[in-house]
């Protein structure tokens, strides 16, 4: 009698199971079978009817028959098993370990697009999803990332620091960087599987940074604009905790490709398809401005704390700046652009060099943040009407542009008096 | 009578030049020894220094992360060169210690220094992990603190802090025998009077501040105002 591993061994490679497919598309988590079912009904006649598509999701939240899904139109439907992950592991993390299997399952099928999706199906439901691939199946770009709805105050860590940090490091302008639902093309699923692998010797919850890898190999990567948004999964998280786990891990990856973003300059302008279209809290809909107050209070307690750490990765003309920041009224509060650029380059630098335990390093970083967040919602209250956020977040990450020739210099010479 | 006393005083004065006289041999040798053993040491940490450097000790420590974690202050390579010199310098201790012996008539000096050896090094290792913990711990505490917004957070942080070291140093003592009792019984008083007081001063300064809460929530009307979570996202 054949054992359980003589079996697998004689069952034929999943490629040969679902036949090579045009489009793969993985759903990076739980999700509604009904919905999922809507959506696989249309597909070939909103991407072409000449195309194969493979859907692979890794099962629902509800207790649904399988075979409703499995039997619905000519879009062939396999389930996967989602990736073990700790109890301690951040929605990011989990997302990561699902789009690690996703793209492995597409690299066995021979896709020529890869496209990952939120499991709430906003973008498969919503008309987003052909936005996403059609750009890397006519070839134009590698790599097509979302440009979500928001608003002035959503997204803030990732309009703060990964994506201006993303795109001063390695010349590409994505928005959202760290985004759920994304394409890439065969060539770019080969080289995310081989970083994850990479990443995975070193950081067991690693994130995958699509943007970066496309970086390395210089793809193009393009932009679909989506108007939709998707909840946030951090319920029950601290934002140091979050804070933690992303800035972590863009400054382990901006270590691991030091080679490669010192030298690039500048940064390429992004094919972008659709217009940017903002959340309803946008340009002025806001019953009022958030109060800084308790931010600007957090602030200054980290000042009085965290002196001993801070004084560890900041240089003294920054601790001077931060001083004086400490002496305004919290109405009055503003911190400049280059001040936080160089924040987060210090901090990326002390990262690198373990100038102290890096939990400790993330940890210290919080208060520095809310002191950031409460000067943009002041930033608000002077700027002028036909301000709009796209500009304000152009004009951060110009200076972390302007800011990289510091970070390199530093970077190259660590040991060098840095007053 | 006066002849008696100047013979006592000559004789007492000639055994003590005799005892000096016995003891100087040893103390050259172990003068001597520790000057070798000091040169061997620099010279021998001043190679560890170069051979590391030569091998990129550094780089390839800060590449492993649960190594690189806990490493102070200074460069691994600097905290490896000193441990031995350090070690040759205690070994030229040893070594000294036995010299004196020999080149002396004093029997049992060094079986006692070499008993009380392990003890020392223990009690080093003790104050090393414990120094270690303490810092750890307290930098944990104040940076959790700031990130809660407990404006005692630096308080906490140095607490936590005094409070390892204190118990570090009283195990040390305690390992190496100092104090007796002395020093158990003065750790549970300092240790008790700090809980004790930490106690007090959370059940009777903080009772107000639980009433008022408790206040607060109970006249606490539901109403839709936006709250500055809902207003920020930050994620």
């Amino acid at each position: 009698m054949a054992t359980d591993e003589e079996l697998l061994e004689k069952a034929p490679p999943l490629s040969e199971q679902l036949g090579p497919s045009d489009v793969f598309v993985g759903i990076s988590g739980l999700t509604n079978a009904e919905a999922l079912r809507a959506a696989a009904e249309t597909l070939p006649a909103r991407l072409g009817a000449d195309l194969s598509v493979t859907i692979a999701y890794p099962g629902f939240t509800s207790s649904q028959p399988e075979d409703a899904v499995k039997q619905s139109g000519p879009v062939r439907l396999v389930s996967y098993a989602l990736p073990a992950s700790e109890g301690s592991a951040t929605p990011w993390a989990i997302a990561a370990g699902s789009q690690r299997a996703v793209l492995a399952l597409a690299a066995e099928a021979q896709a020529k697009v890869c496209v990952l999706l939120h499991p709430d199906l906003k973008l498969l439901t919503g008309g987003g999803l052909e936005s996403l691939a059609i750009p890397v199946l006519e070839k134009k770009a590698e790599l097509v990332l979302p440009v979500y709805a928001q608003g002035r105050y959503d997204n803030l860590l990732n309009n703060s620091i990964l994506a201006p940090l993303t795109r001063a490091l390695y010349g590409k302008r994505a928005r959202y960087p760290l985004a759920s639902d994304y394409a890439v093309s065969s060539r770019l699923v080969a080289r995310l599987l081989q970083s994850a692998h990479t990443n995975a010797h070193v950081n067991a919850g690693s994130i995958l940074w699509p943007a970066t890898v496309a970086a390395t190999i210089d793809a193009p990567v393009a932009e679909a604009v989506t108007p939709m948004q998707h909840a946030a999964l951090t319920e029950g998280l601290e934002l140091s905790a979050v804070i933690a786990q992303l800035a972590g891990s863009a400054f382990a990856d901006m270590d691991h490709n030091a080679p490669l973003w010192q030298r690039v300059r500048g940064s390429q302008v992004t094919l972008t398809s659709g217009q940017t279209q903002s959340a309803s809290s946008e340009d002025g809909q806001l019953a009022s401005n958030p109060d800084p107050k308790h931010m600007v209070d957090s602030f200054l307690l980290g000042y009085r704390s965290l002196q001993e750490v801070w004084g560890l990765v900041l240089p003294p003309v920054t601790l001077l700046e931060l001083k004086r920041l400490t002496l305004v009224a919290p109405q009055q509060f503003r911190m400049p652009d280059e001040l936080w650029v160089r924040i987060i380059y210090d901090f990326a630098m002390a990262f690198r060099l373990r100038t102290i335990n890096r939990t400790h390093l993330l940890g210290a970083l919080t208060p520095l943040y809310l002191g950031w967040v409460a000067s943009y919602v002041n930033g608000w209250n002077t700027a002028s009407p036909a301000e709009t956020t796209a500009q304000r977040h152009e004009q951060l990450a110009k200076a972390f542009e302007d800011g990289k020739p510091y970070l390199v210099r530093r970077w190259r010479w660590p040991d060098r008096f840095n007053p | 009578m006066w002849q008696q006393i100047a013979q006592s005083l000559q004789d007492s004065i000639g055994r003590v030049i005799t005892k000096i006289a016995t003891l100087l041999p040893g103390i050259v040798a172990f003068v001597l020894v520790m000057v070798l053993f000091l040169a061997v040491a620099a010279g021998l940490a001043w190679l560890t220094r170069q051979m590391l450097a030569a091998l990129r000790f550094d780089s390839r420590f800060a590449q492993h992360p649960s190594l690189a974690e806990w490493s102070p202050a200074q460069s691994p390579s600097s905290v490896v060169s000193q441990v031995v010199f350090w070690f040759f310098v205690l070994a030229g201790v040893l070594v000294g210690v036995s010299a004196f012996e020999a080149g002396s008539s004093e029997a049992g000096i060094s079986a006692y220094v070499f008993s009380y050896v392990p003890r020392v090094i223990g009690a080093i290792i003790l104050l090393f992990v414990g120094t270690l913990i303490a810092r750890l711990l307290s930098r944990s505490v104040l940076i959790s603190g700031v990130n809660m917004n407990l404006q005692y957070a630096r308080l906490l942080g140095a607490g936590v802090k005094w409070l390892v070291l204190v118990l570090t140093v009283a195990m040390a003592l305690d390992h190496l025998s100092i104090g007796g009792r002395i020093v158990d019984l003065a750790f549970g008083i300092l240790f008790g009077g700090i809980v004790f007081a930490l106690s007090l001063a959370v059940g009777l300064g903080s009772r107000d501040l639980v009433s008022r809460s408790l206040e607060r929530e109970a006249a606490r009307t539901p109403e839709p105002v936006i709250t500055q979570e809902e207003q920020l996202h930050h994620f």
